[in-house]
């Protein structure tokens, strides 16, 4: 397990950590304090709620199971500790996946890997449906868009986004996937609202283009004719 | 709006995030024009695809047992 680095997460307020779970012997029907039982109960009702959806964001950017669960775990345990910062009546999904990104990529520099090379390549605006308009390697009959949608499996698409540079699975992760806005991936990401429409749409292209290739590839594999 | 225009702003109205006028700019031209209808309603049912695609793995059980015992511990 990656070890517990005990800096605020930005946007988070930054106080000490709520003295939870400590002085529980005795604890009878008092007043609440400001961080009781009840608000432990309420924050596993919310991991109960959240954790499934969390996981699987970290699940494709970890693209891996184990390294998943360690980032989830890292999560929500930063989430409990500033879980006093949470602002009532705003969204706690997008809350947790600011934590989620700042965790993730604060790691990931870390690690120090070589900047990823972008694909600069030009895909074109809308790849695979002008691909699927072309036609050429699609059944003659029938409405060639739906065809090549049919010919994807769930599989295809969790691998061609898994394939995606990480700053551009990131944001069609957050916008195709989770379903935030513009504003709000800005502030889980910290970039500009500009920023995080390229990254979008060069991420949407490169993602048409894996897609197509998969659709493609199982062609071929089947042989011609479904 | 022509072909053109309508098409650059495509995502964006499919992600809810052009202003009102703009929206209705597009939703007309879409209405006259099936080739720009046809490649709305493609990325339409890819997103839905693509979203679907990725919602439906489950976090372990194990997971949610050792989360609710830490968050007891801190």
């Amino acid at each position: 397990m990656a070890p517990e680095p005990t800096e605020v997460i930005s946007g988070g307020a930054a106080g000490p950590a709520p003295a939870l779970g400590s002085g529980d012997s005795g604890s009878g029907p008092v007043p609440a304090p400001p961080a009781g039982p009840e608000v432990r109960v309420r924050f596993e009702q919310l991991i109960a709620e959240e954790l499934n959806g969390l996981y699987r964001s970290a699940l494709r950017l970890t693209r891996n199971p184990t390294a998943a669960e360690d980032l989830v775990q890292e999560v929500m345990l930063k989430a409990w500790r500033s879980f006093h910062t949470f602002q009532e009546g705003t969204s706690i999904r997008a809350w947790l996946h600011r934590i989620l990104m700042n965790a993730f990529f604060d790691s990931y520099r870390k690690q120090a890997r070589e900047p990823e090379v972008l694909d600069q390549q030009d895909v074109g605006e809308f790849y695979l449906y002008d691909k699927a308009q072309e036609g050429e390697s699609l059944g003659e009959a029938g409405n060639p868009e739906v065809e090549v949608l049919d010919r994807i499996m769930d599989a295809d698409v969790r691998h061609s986004l898994d394939a995606l540079p990480v700053q551009y699975r990131a944001a069609v992760l957050l916008s195709d996937v989770q379903g935030f806005t513009y504003k709000e991936i800005a502030e889980m990401l910290g970039v500009p609202v500009g920023t995080v429409m390229s990254r979008l749409f060069r991420g949407r292209h490169l993602l048409q283009r894996q897609l197509w290739e998969s659709a493609t590839k199982r062609h071929l594999l089947k042989g011609d004719g479904r | 709006m022509n072909c053109e225009e309508s098409m650059e702003m495509l995502w964006q109205f499919l992600d809810k995030e052009l202003d009102g006028g703009a929206t209705g700019e597009l939703q007309r031209h879409l209405e006259e024009c099936r080739h720009c209808f046809s490649k709305a309603e493609f990325e339409q049912r890819l997103r839905a695809m693509v979203r679907r695609s990725c919602s439906c793995e489950q976090a372990p059980p194990e997971l949610r047992e050792r989360l609710s015992k830490l968050i007891r511990l801190f």
